[in-house]
C-alpha cells in the first residue's frame, strides 16, 4: 500500500476510534450529570405550572389554552387522570403506557422523575424517546379535578438553528482536516520519492542529482544529511579517481623502464652500459616493491580492515630501533643523530607505529644534508606523549607545506625519484588512527620539524 | 675474514653469501642449525650471521650456544615486527640483528662495523669529562645526552678518547684508522677533525681537541 493511501486509511480510522471514543464519553456525562440536572430543571417547570394554575384558579379550557401554548414554545405535554383520560399537547407522545411511578403520582406520591429513570439503553439516544415514560411529572388541581401533568421537550428543539450551524462547523472542521491531511501527506510523500530517485541516481554513481526539498523537519534534515553525503561520496569518489590514476601512473612508470632497459640489456652492449642498466632496473624493482607496501598499507587502514592489534608499545624503543636499523644511510651521509628518549609508552599497533618513525626518520636522513644532524626527542606527562623530529635539511616552502600530507604530493617531482609521495599520507593516516596529531614546522635550507603527539586517556 | 651464514632458506643464503663473498669475506653456508655447529666444530669462524626462524633448533638457541662457547660475534636476521625477538636477543648478548627484507649496505655496513670492533678487543665504555662512547652498541654520550656519529668519526675520537692528556701524531691516528688506504690523508684527518670539533662544541662538551703544531693532535679535558 502507498504510503499517501496509508495516510488517508489512518486518519479516517482515526476519526472513526475517536467518534467512538467520544460517543462513549458523551453518554457518560449524559447518564451520569446531563440527565439528573434535565430532570430537575423541566420538573421545577412542572411545578411552577402546577403551582400557577392552582393558584389562579385557572378552568380546564383555559388551561388546555395555555398548556398548549406552552407546547409550542417546545414541550410535549400531558395531562392524564388517574383513570386513564389523557389529553396531549404539543407533538403527541408515541408510546402511552404507564408505569407505577407515574400512577404513584395519585397515591400520594410528589413528583416523578422519569427522565432521570427513563432507560430502554444505556445510549444518549434515549434520551429522545418520544415516551411518555421519558418525562417528568407532578399533580395539579383543575377545576377541583386531579390530574397528572407530565412534560419533557421536544425533539426540535432540541435540533435549534444553532444546531445546525455547530453540526456545519464539526463537518467543515472534518472535511477541511481530511483535505489537509491528504495534502500533507501528499508532500511527505513527494519529498521521499524525490529521496529515493537521489538514491537511484546515487547507486549508479551520480551524485549531481538536485535535491528539492526545503522543510526544516526531520525530512528536511534527512534532506540535508542526504546533500552533505552526496557531497562527500563525491568528494571521495574523485578522490579514488585520482588515486586509480595516480597508482597507474605510478606502477606503469617504473614497469616501462624495466622493460625498456632489460630489452636492451639483450643487445651488444659494453659492461659498464649494462651495469647501468641494471641498476636503473634495481632501482625500479624496488620501487614498485615499496610503493605495494605502501599502498597495501594505506588501503587497509582506510577501509578499516587492518588487524588491529593495539597494546602499549614503548616509542623510545621503537625510535631507538629504527635508528639503529637505518645506521647504514646515517653513516653514508656523515650524519649526526641527537637522541633525547625518555621512557614513553603508548598504546597502539606497534607495526603501523613503526612504520610511522620509518617514514619520518627516513625522510629526516633523505632530505638532510651531508654532514647534518638530525634530533629526536620523546617525552610524555600525564596528558600526552611528544615525539619530536628534527633535521637540518632541505627545508620545506611554506606554500607547499600544507600539501605534504596528500596521496601522491612530491615537492619535487624531479629531485626525488624513489618516492611516491606516500609516506606522509601514510604517517597521517596511522596517527589520526591512533588519534594522534601530526604538525610540521619548516624553513627552507634550514631544516624541517615533525612533532607528532599522542593523548592520553 | 671467515663468516658463517645460517640460514634456511636457500635463497636468502645464496644472497647472503654473494655479497659477502664480493666484499672480500670467506663464506661457509650452513642450512640449519645443526649442520652450524658441526662447521664450528671443524674450523674456526669471525663472525656469524643467524636467521631466527629455522626450522628444528631455532636461531636464538644457536646464538646462545655459539656466544657462550665459542666467543663469536652474531648477527641475528629477524623478519619485520619481531621486536620481541630483538629484545629476546639483547639479553642473549647478541651483538647485532638485521630486519629482512635488508639492503646489501646495511649488511656490509654491519659485518664490517662489528669486525672491526672485535679486532680491536676494545674496552665497552671508555670516559673523559662529560663525554662517553659505549662501543658495544657503538653509542655516545655527551652530557647526558646521546647521540649517534658516522662511524669514522666515532672511531677517531674513540681514539682519542683512550690517550686523553697525551700527545698523538696524526700518522699514527691515520694508520690505526684508515690503514693505508688514503689518496689525501692529511686532508681528510682536518676535515674530519674540524667536524667533530664542531660536534663537541654545539653538544657542549667539556673536552677539547687542541692541534700540537707539526705533531698531531691531544684530547684535553676542560675544567
Amino acid at each position: 500500500m502507498k504510503l499517501q493511501q496509508r495516510f488517508m486509511l489512518y486518519t479516517c480510522l482515526i476519526v472513526l476510534i475517536s467518534i467512538f471514543i467520544g460517543f462513549i464519553c458523551s453518554n457518560l456525562i449524559y447518564n451520569h450529570v446531563v440527565k439528573e440536572q434535565m430532570n430537575d430543571r423541566y420538573l421545577a417547570i412542572a411545578e411552577q405550572l402546577s403551582k400557577q394554575i392552582k393558584e389562579h384558579e385557572i378552568t380546564l379550557r383555559a388551561s388546555s389554552d395555555f398548556l398548549q401554548t406552552m407546547s409550542d414554545l417546545g414541550y410535549q405535554i400531558a395531562l392524564v387522570k388517574e383513570d386513564g383520560e389523557m389529553k396531549m399537547f404539543g407533538e403527541p407522545f408515541k408510546t402511552k403506557k404507564w408505569n407505577g411511578q407515574m400512577h404513584a403520582l395519585f397515591e400520594g406520591g410528589k413528583a416523578y422523575n422519569g427522565i432521570k429513570s427513563f432507560k430502554n439503553s444505556y445510549l444518549i439516544m434515549s434520551h429522545f424517546a418520544n415516551d411518555i415514560q421519558n418525562t417528568v411529572g407532578t399533580k395539579i388541581e383543575i377545576d377541583g379535578e386531579e390530574w397528572g401533568l407530565f412534560l419533557r421537550p421536544n425533539n426540535i428543539s432540541f435540533f435549534t438553528e444553532f444546531h445546525l450551524i455547530i453540526f456545519g462547523f464539526i463537518f467543515a472542521v472534518f472535511v477541511s482536516s481530511i483535505i489537509g491531511i491528504l495534502f500533507m501527506s501528499r508532500k511527505v510523500t513527494q519529498s521521499l520519492s524525490e529521496l529515493t530517485s537521489a538514491t537511484q541516481e546515487m547507486a549508479n554513481h551520480n551524485f549531481q542529482y538536485p535535491l528539492m526539498i526545503n522543510r526544516k523537519d526531520e525530512i528536511g534534515q534527512l534532506a540535508d544529511r542526504f546533500r552533505m553525503m552526496q557531497q562527500k561520496l563525491e568528494n571521495t569518489d574523485q578522490a579514488r579517481k585520482k588515486f586509480v590514476n595516480n597508482v597507474s601512473h605510478d606502477f606503469q612508470s617504473p614497469l616501462l623502464n624495466i622493460r625498456g632497459y632489460s630489452e636492451l640489456l639483450n643487445e651488444e652492449i659494453s659492461s659498464s652500459e649494462g651495469k647501468k642498466y641494471n641498476h636503473i632496473i634495481q632501482t625500479e624493482a624496488k620501487r614498485l616493491s615499496n610503493l605495494t607496501k605502501q599502498l597495501l598499507i594505506l588501503t587497509s587502514i582506510d577501509q578499516g580492515t587492518y588487524p588491529t592489534n593495539k597494546q602499549i608499545v614503548r616509542v623510545d624503543e621503537q625510535l631507538h630501533q629504527v635508528v639503529h636499523s637505518m645506521l647504514w644511510r646515517i653513516e653514508e651521509k656523515g650524519l649526526e643523530i641527537k637522541l633525547d628518549l625518555q621512557p614513553v609508552s603508548v598504546y597502539a599497533d606497534r607495526t603501523l607505529l613503526i612504520n610511522v618513525w620509518e617514514n619520518l626518520i627516513g625522510n629526516a636522513i633523505k632530505y638532510n644534508k651531508e654532514f647534518g644532524e638530525i634530533s629526536i626527542h620523546c617525552n610524555e606527562n600525564e596528558s600526552k606523549a611528544v615525539v619530536t623530529i628534527r633535521d637540518t635539511g632541505i627545508g620545506i616552502e611554506q606554500h607547499t607545506l600544507e600539501k605534504i600530507f596528500e596521496r601522491f604530493y612530491r615537492v619535487d617531482q624531479a629531485r626525488n625519484k624513489e618516492g611516491m609521495g606516500l609516506g606522509l599520507s601514510i604517517v597521517q593516516e596511522v596517527l589520526s588512527y591512533h588519534n594522534a596529531s601530526i604538525e610540521v614546522e619548516s624553513n627552507e635550507k634550514e631544516g624541517t620539524t615533525f612533532t607528532t603527539v599522542f593523548p592520553k586517556k | 675474514m671467515h663468516v658463517l651464514v645460517v640460514d634456511d632458506d636457500e635463497a636468502i643464503l645464496q644472497l647472503v653469501s654473494i655479497h659477502l663473498e664480493q666484499a672480500g669475506y670467506q663464506v661457509t653456508k650452513a642450512s640449519n642449525a645443526e649442520a652450524a655447529l658441526a662447521f664450528l666444530q671443524q674450523q674456526s669462524f669471525d663472525l656469524m650471521i643467524i636467521d631466527v626462524m629455522m626450522p628444528g633448533m631455532d636461531g636464538f638457541q644457536l646464538a646462545n650456544i655459539v656466544t657462550k662457547q665459542y666467543e663469536l660475534p652474531v648477527i641475528m636476521l629477524t623478519a619485520k615486527g619481531q621486536i620481541e625477538d630483538k629484545q629476546q636477543g639483547f639479553e642473549q648478548r647478541i651483538d647485532d640483528y638485521i630486519v629482512k627484507p635488508f639492503e646489501t649496505k646495511e649488511l656490509l655496513f654491519r659485518v664490517n662495523a662489528i669486525l672491526r670492533r672485535y679486532r680491536k678487543s676494545i674496552e665497552a665504555i671508555t670516559t673523559a669529562g662529560n663525554v662517553q662512547i659505549d662501543t658495544n652498541r657503538w653509542e655516545l654520550t655527551i652530557a647526558n645526552q646521546q647521540y649517534i656519529w658516522p662511524m669514522r668519526e666515532l672511531e677517531i675520537l674513540y681514539y682519542l678518547l683512550q690517550r686523553a692528556n697525551r700527545n698523538v701524531s696524526r700518522w699514527d691516528l691515520i694508520d690505526d684508522i684508515w690503514g693505508d688506504t688514503l689518496d689525501q690523508p692529511e686532508f681528510t684527518l682536518n676535515t674530519h677533525i674540524n667536524r667533530i670539533r664542531e660536534r663537541l662544541k654545539r653538544a657542549e662538551a667539556t673536552i677539547e681537541i687542541v692541534t700540537i703544531r707539526g705533531f698531531g693532535y691531544q684530547l684535553e679535558v676542560k675544567e
